[in-house]
């Protein structure tokens, strides 16, 4: 009379389909979204942490952005106890798939490993962010299930990297995955783009694993670089991105997927200048907005920069009053219905292009043709002259500003910062280190903002984790 | 100490037939009165007329006694005609109270039971039965936070003692545990008991820690048939305004934050970020000197008088051996707030019968129908409450040509739509159908003992309609309108059977034992559809599909059950009247607890003493009655939802390319070890009668801990999971309860009497999870709202301490806080110079330090005349309304205290300098939020008249009155807000009371009614 039986699954529950398979594997995908989801408070997002703190954006009050441009963010602020949880929750659901995978005697050998690839790769993907953001962390491959077992202490970024990331990801390229799934999952280009990051990465601050792991980066990037014209393909304009058509095309490589039904993008508002009734968004945020020095420092002539490339600063004859991102500006959405249905991508071709050139130039000294080459495409779509041959230093220079300003916004520029500890200055044009560069905010970046601070929530509930300095 | 002591020899040789008859002090003709033969069980009851028959043995005595009334003892000798005048018992002393599983005389009570009579519930001209009970019983507390018509109330008896797990107490109707009293009619009540303590609440175990209130409906009485009409009407009108700007005061304030933006961001100032727009270019709202056309009062258009009628109309009676009750109510309610409303229906239907000698049998039904339209939801948006207050004074409600008016029609405000338009075009109607029937059979197996059987159910559906119009911004402009529908299903059944034991050994010793098990099973099923997109605002929920957009976040459905098997048994031992001894217990298994840990056992003891009986007291004359009384025991608390002990495999949406896929993963951390919250409660009781119970006085005083805490346990995120429910810390709650009820002036035909009760309660957390770390449960309102803990009460207002504005000469000061003089202030109080979340800390209480109601009576010949007030003093109230009207001018319309923000002129001020939005400005929970909350209200006044009795014989009415009353006639407070009685967060969380944001005002309320019985 008192057992529960409560019509759902429980882990006792036996599943044997291969549609519950897949359902597990489906399941990894569902913290994709955490690196770019509304957290905080009023207009405020996940990605705009990333922005606020390289200095290059700033955002409305609510969003707390003063917190971060002025360096007095603390354990409680906003977003971070975000990435942390949402992070920890990816990586429990990839623990759970698995777990549960090889228990389902209806696959074949190869769908379980390419299955188990799309899993460690996410895996792999969530720990990237920990490390990046909070140095040592705990390392979790297995569910927990025993309460005398929640508490973990943090465990060295290189170990993280070592056990988890690059193992999983070395086992990830071995399987059958193609180099394109255009349903948006993990595809061999994902797992290398991946892989090229985490080597480049890994070979700069704080693991400094040297040139062995930029000769690992730029041969994964090259062997994607390699599908180029057959799978990727450079868009010939920028607002080709936000083509809701070329979703998950072009050059796209993987991205966090959005429609117009179930999951809108929410940076379409939070970039609309605030309140202007340009759009028929009620709600149009300004919650992440460029700052004037860091438009002004781009390139003279370059493309990117101008009227409705990567930027507004007027529409329908409204003056905005500064420039706004353009990046995720869903016309139908703006002027229609409200509901934007553009990707954010996590990888795409110009990043892959910049990696190898960054990471080749390492490995050999000095660029490449192919590295110049692959700078020279990206100049050459932004109205750019093509640069010719450098010294290893210059050349990683330009290939820096290249980031600064091709993937901005896009939650890239201030992991570069980190792995280079410098912070390119957009009132000099100058690379500063990152330890003493002051921001347009006027505050000086010390060794303590290279991480973000554990949770106060996190550190108040285990009692086995100790903060990061400074917090 | 009672008379007529000696022993009686009954000889059986001689009788004497006794005949006679029984009127009340006003010579009315008393039927239903009981005559027994004084030491045997030979009794008869008195006819229609009062009249009665009886042989009587010779040298017997005749008992008279009936509930409400002193019984008497009458020797024979040799009269054979006994005329008797029964004596009111107002002060009830012997007043039969209902217990679980059975009834017992108060006298005999060892715990602390509270008790309300039905008549004074259906004083407050209120149709919502918990909210008439409140101030009546000491230690009970109704929290009456919501205004909206048909809304429901919270009650909380003798403080909180849980956090997760339940904190209401256990509804018993009719013996149909787990009912909702905001449900029933309160004109079917025929009475409330308050089970407070343990030795009357353990006999509920598992679901008693919380107490217990049994409400006891009407039924019929045997050869007393009549009919009764009870009615009112009431008008309700907005008891208290709340000013905002008007159109000169708000351009006043418009133009001089943006002059301020200038100050407070000049970097985006020269950037041309702060453009102020110019009337000259809105000729729809400004004439041709720039003067507002319009001064539009939100707070009139929203708020209008609203009328409500309630009618009951009851037949009851019985023949010899059955009795029956029908009875019908309907309510109508306007409410003040426009469109808002609730209609009620209400039936009841029972039966009685003592169909054989050894069997009664019987049972009830009662149903009720209500709908209940919201136009207030959404609490936080843009909705009508916020909207009454934001919506600018330069907006028309609607403009010549139709068009309704919006904030959206002035630049750069935040765009909400105007109330009306939003009261008009938004709305949820609630429909709840509940059918509540029990069926029993009761068999007498011996003159001493009873089993019954009883077999009950609730049926209960809920289904709300929403729809939301095209044109409402920030609500439902960008989905092109919103419809949703949702439905819930309860379908409950308990069986019930129990021994009952009633025995008198000869003339010292009583016992009452009761032995009993049962069966209860909880099932629900719900499922809600939301759609968006509508092509057309005609269709609305009626036509769900009319919107083409469902999103599969908005089809939801669950079902589930939950079942309780329970052993219980209660012995009461009275020796002499004097000692009395009450022994229970329950042994509880519940299918919501861990595998591991499946049942439990709750006891408890009460021990009293009827001082007054004892011989020794009788010196002291002024004392009729002195008893005291303690109580010990533990009850439980398994309110934690379904399933909370498993682990569970959930399913979620994925959104793919192509749309979403099905996800499965642990979506719970589970613990098989779960087990009931216990509460171990101890009572101390007084209760003390003088001159004649002229004066009645009972005082309690609790001590509660509550052990294994059920706390959803915060889990490292590391785990994937956010918490846990663990059965880890405790906290306790002790108080003080006092009642009197005086009889100040009786004096021929004017009396005057007094009722008072007042309580205390203080709560404190002993101990939070494994390392007892601070907990917010929420919610959240820019930053947090309220902490748990150790040491401190539940309840406790977390935030910062406001000191006042920066001054001019403190500029240096300010500036090392990033600050400029005409910023808010805030102490610093870890001197580090940045204002962040560790210059929080507890600077208030939700709950009060103490409760008291007193209601005086007063009686002259046929009109009666009462007043009752309401005092609850020593709590806090977060106004966190001021955050939205006193920190964004130039987004909405301020609160008319901005006039008063900080100038160079002003530098004494609380309020910060005005500014246009977007300038970086905090805004966070701090003391100036919070106010004080105590407050004095005149809750109820009436003036009632009974037509005389001769008038009323011709039209053969046997009793008819009118009265006129009145509710929330006056109310004295310090806070600024509608009214301090008030929480706006009622869905965020049971814990949190008196936060305020934007609510629905306290309406004042005039009645007129009759009561006829015929």
């Amino acid at each position: 009379f008192l057992e529960e039986n409560p019509g759902t699954l429980t882990t006792q529950a036996d599943l044997s389909s291969p549609e519950a398979a897949r359902a597990f594997v489906t399941s990894i995908y569902a913290n994709l979204n955490v690196i770019v989801t509304g957290s905080g408070g009023w207009g405020g997002n996940t990605l705009s942490l990333l922005e606020f703190m390289s200095g290059k954006a700033d955002g409305v009050p609510q969003t707390e952005a003063f917190r971060f441009n002025q360096l007095t963010y603390d354990s409680q602020s906003f977003y971070i106890d975000t990435y942390w949880n949402g992070l920890y929750q990816g990586i429990l659901r990839c623990n759970v798939a698995l777990e549960q995978l090889p228990q389902f005697s209806v696959l074949s050998e190869q769908e379980l490993t390419d299955y188990l690839a799309e899993v460690r790769t996410m895996r792999a993907f969530y720990y990237f962010y920990l490390v990046r953001m909070y140095g040592d962390v705990p390392l979790i491959s297995e569910p927990v299930r025993e309460l005398s077992d929640v508490n973990r202490p943090r465990v060295p970024v290189k170990t993280i990297y070592d056990e988890i990331i690059i193992p999983d990801l070395l086992a990830a390229e071995n399987s059958d995955l193609a180099w394109r799934r255009t349903n948006g999952e993990v595809s061999m280009g994902f797992i290398k783009s991946l892989l090229a990051d985490v080597y480049l990465t890994y070979a700069g601050h704080p693991v400094m694993a040297g040139s062995q792991a930029y000769a690992a980066s730029a041969q994964r990037s090259m062997e994607l670089l390699d599908q180029v014209g057959t799978v990727y393909n450079l868009f010939p304009e920028y607002t080709d991105m936000i083509n809701p058509d070329n979703k998950n095309s072009g050059e796209f490589i993987f991205q966090v997927q959005f429609d117009k039904i179930n999951r809108t993008n929410p940076l379409t508002p939070v970039c609309l200048p605030t309140f202007a009734g340009i759009s028929v968004y009620s709600n149009e945020f300004g919650g992440l907005v460029p700052r004037q020095e860091f438009v002004e420092s781009f390139e003279d002539g370059d493309k990117r920069v101008q009227e409705k490339q990567y930027f507004i600063t007027e529409y329908n004859g409204e003056t905005l009053g500064g420039h706004y991102i353009y990046k995720w500006f869903d016309q139908t959405a703006v002027d229609e219905d409200a509901r934007s249905e553009l990707n954010f991508s996590v990888y795409r071709l110009p990043d892959v292009m910049l990696m190898y050139a960054e990471a080749s130039n390492r490995a050999e000294g000095s660029p490449n043709g192919m590295a110049i080459e692959m700078v020279n495409e990206i100049r050459e779509r932004a109205d750019l002259d093509p640069i010719g041959s450098m010294g290893m230093e210059n050349f990683e220079e330009e290939v820096w500003n290249q980031r600064y300003f091709e993937l901005c916004f896009e939650g890239k520029i201030w992991f570069d910062m980190l792995r280079t500890r410098k912070v390119r200055n957009d009132l000099t044009g100058e690379y500063d280190n990152f330890v003493g560069h002051t921001n347009v905010f006027n505050s000086t970046f010390a060794e303590k903002n290279l991480l973000f601070p554990i949770p106060l929530r996190e550190m108040d509930v285990n009692s086995e984790l100790e903060q990061n300095p400074g917090f | 100490a009672s008379g007529a002591d000696e022993e009686m020899e009954i000889s059986g040789e001689m009788a004497i037939n006794v005949t006679g008859t029984i009127v009340d002090q006003n010579g009315e003709p008393l039927p239903g009165v009981s005559v027994l033969v004084q030491g045997t069980t030979t009794g008869t009851v008195t006819d229609l007329e009062g009249n009665y028959s009886i042989e009587v043995p010779e040298g017997g005595a005749l008992v008279f006694s009936f509930i409400g009334f002193k019984s008497q003892v009458i020797q024979v000798a040799d009269q054979s005609q006994i005329n008797v005048t029964m004596e009111e018992d107002a002060r009830a002393l012997d007043e039969v109270v209902v217990v679980g599983y059975g009834t017992l005389k108060k006298s005999d009570l060892t715990g602390s039971v509270g008790s309300v009579k039905g008549d004074k519930l259906i004083d407050r001209s209120q149709p919502n039965a918990v909210k008439s009970l409140q101030g009546r019983i000491a230690g009970v507390e109704v929290l009456n936070n919501q205004n909206s018509p048909g809304a429901s109330a919270r009650i909380r008896i003798r403080g909180i003692n849980s956090i997760n797990s339940g904190v209401n107490p256990l509804f018993v109707i009719d013996g149909v545990i787990g009912a909702d009293l905001n449900m029933i009619n309160p004109a079917d009540i025929e009475s409330v008991e308050v089970l407070k303590d343990a030795s009357s609440a353990a006999i509920y175990g598992a679901r008693g820690a919380n107490g217990v209130i049994m409400i006891t409906t009407k039924r019929g009485e045997k050869n007393l048939n009549q009919i009764s009409y009870d009615s009112f009407v009431s008008l309700s009108h907005r008891a208290g305004s709340v000013k905002t700007l008007n159109a000169n005061q708000f351009m006043e304030i418009y133009n001089r934050a943006f002059d301020n933006a200038a100050k407070y961001d000049p970097q985006g100032f020269a950037q041309g970020r702060y453009q102020r727009a110019d009337p000259a270019d809105f000729p729809d709202l400004f004439d041709a000197n720039g003067q507002p056309i319009y001064d539009t009062n939100w707070e009139e258009e929203i708020y209008n008088p609203a009328w409500a009628q309630n009618h009951n109309l009851a037949f009851r009676g019985g023949s010899n051996t059955t009795s029956y009750n029908v009875s019908l109510g309907y309510t109508n309610e306007d409410g003040i707030m426009m469109n808002s409303g609730f209609e009620r229906f209400t039936g009841k239907i029972a039966l009685d019968s003592d169909i054989k000698p050894w069997l009664t049998i019987g049972g009830s039904m009662l149903g009720t129908k209500s709908s209940r339209r919201v136009v207030d939801d959404a609490n936080g948006a843009l909705n009508v409450a916020r909207m009454t207050a934001e919506a600018l004074p330069i907006i028309p409600l609607r403009y010549p040509d139709g068009r309704w008016g919006s904030n959206a029609d002035w630049p750069g405000t935040e765009g909400g739509e105007n109330p009306v338009n939003i009261a008009q075009n938004r709305y949820t109607d609630v429909n709840i159908t509940q059918m509540y029937a029990d069926f029993y059979m009761n068999f007498k197996i011996t003159q001493d003992l009873e089993f019954r059987s009883t077999f009950s159910t609730i049926f209960d559906t809920n289904k709300s309609n929403f729809y939301s119009s095209r044109n409402l911004r920030l609500l439902s402009a960008d989905q092109r309108g919103v419809a949703s529908v949702g439905m819930t299903k309860r379908l409950y059944w308990q069986n019930e059977n129990f021994l009952t034991w009633n025995k008198s050994i000869g003339e010292r010793h009583r016992i009452n034992g009761m032995f009993g098990f049962s069966w209860q099973r909880d099932q629900f099923e719900n499922l809600s559809v939301r759609s968006e997109g509508f092509i057309d605002d005609f269709f609305q929920w009626r036509n769900i599909r009319a919107g083409n957009i469902i999103p599969i976040s908005g089809i939801n459905g669950n079902v589930g059950e939950a079942g309780l098997n329970s052993f219980f048994s209660r012995w009461n031992y009275t020796l002499d009247d004097k000692y009395l001894l009450t022994v229970t217990g329950r042994y509880d298994g519940s299918s919501r607890f861990g595998r591991n840990n499946k049942f439990a056992f709750f006891p408890s003891i009460g021990l009293g003493w009827n001082l007054s009986e004892e011989g020794f007291m009788d010196g002291l004359s002024g004392v009729n009655k002195l008893k005291i009384r303690g109580s010990a025991g533990s009850t439980g608390n398994q309110e934690i939802g379904n399933f909370n002990s498993l682990q569970f495999l959930g399913t979620f949406n994925v959104l793919k390319a192509s749309g979403n896929e099905i996800g499965i993963s642990q979506t719970s951390f589970g613990n098989p070890d779960l087990l009931w919250e216990s509460t171990d409660q101890f009572d101390f009781g007084v209760e003390l009668g003088l001159f004649n119970s002229r004066l009645m006085m009972e005082a309690d005083l609790y001590y509660k801990k509550t052990k294994n805490l059920l706390l959803n346990a915060p889990l490292p995120w590391s785990t994937g999971f956010s918490s846990v429910l663990q059965n880890i810390g405790s906290v306790e709650n002790k108080g003080l309860e006092l009642t009197f009820n005086t009889v100040n002036i009786e004096k021929g035909d004017f009396m005057w009497t007094t009722d008072l009760n007042w309580s205390t309660n203080s709560n404190k957390i002993l101990s939070l999870g494994a390392n007892d770390a601070d907990i917010f449960p929420g919610p959240w309102f820019l930053g947090q709202t309220n902490i748990l803990r150790v040491g401190e009460p539940i309840g406790s207002i977390w935030g910062r301490v406001r000191l006042g504005t920066w001054n001019q000469d403190q500029a240096d000061q300010a500036a090392e806080y990033g600050l400029l003089p005409g910023d808010i202030r805030w102490q610093d109080l870890d001197n580090n110079n940045v204002i962040n979340a560790n210059d929080s800390k507890i600077i208030g209480r939700m709950y009060p330090k103490w409760v008291g109601n007193i209601t005086n009576t007063f009686q002259y010949r046929n009109f009666d005349f009462s007043f009752e007030f309401r005092a609850v003093q020593g709590m806090d109230v977060i106004n966190a309304t001021l955050h939205s009207v006193e920190d964004r001018q130039t987004l909405a319309n301020s609160y008319a205290t901005v006039l008063d923000a900080w100038r160079p002129d002003n530098q004494d001020a609380m309020v910060a300098e005005v500014r246009a939005w977007g300038t970086p400005y905090l805004t966070n929970m701090d003391t100036h939020w919070m106010e004080d909350g105590s407050f004095v209200r005149l809750q109820n006044l009436m003036l009632g008249y009974t037509v005389p009795a001769n008038i009323l014989s011709r039209y053969n009415i046997n009793r008819a009155r009118f009265f006129l009353s009145g509710q929330n006639l006056l109310l004295f407070t310090e806070y600024t807000g509608y009214d301090p009685e008030v929480n706006t967060f009622e869905g965020a969380g049971q814990l949190p009371q008196g936060l305020d944001f934007f609510p629905f005002a306290r309406p004042r309320t005039y009645s007129a009614g009759v009561n006829i019985t015929f």
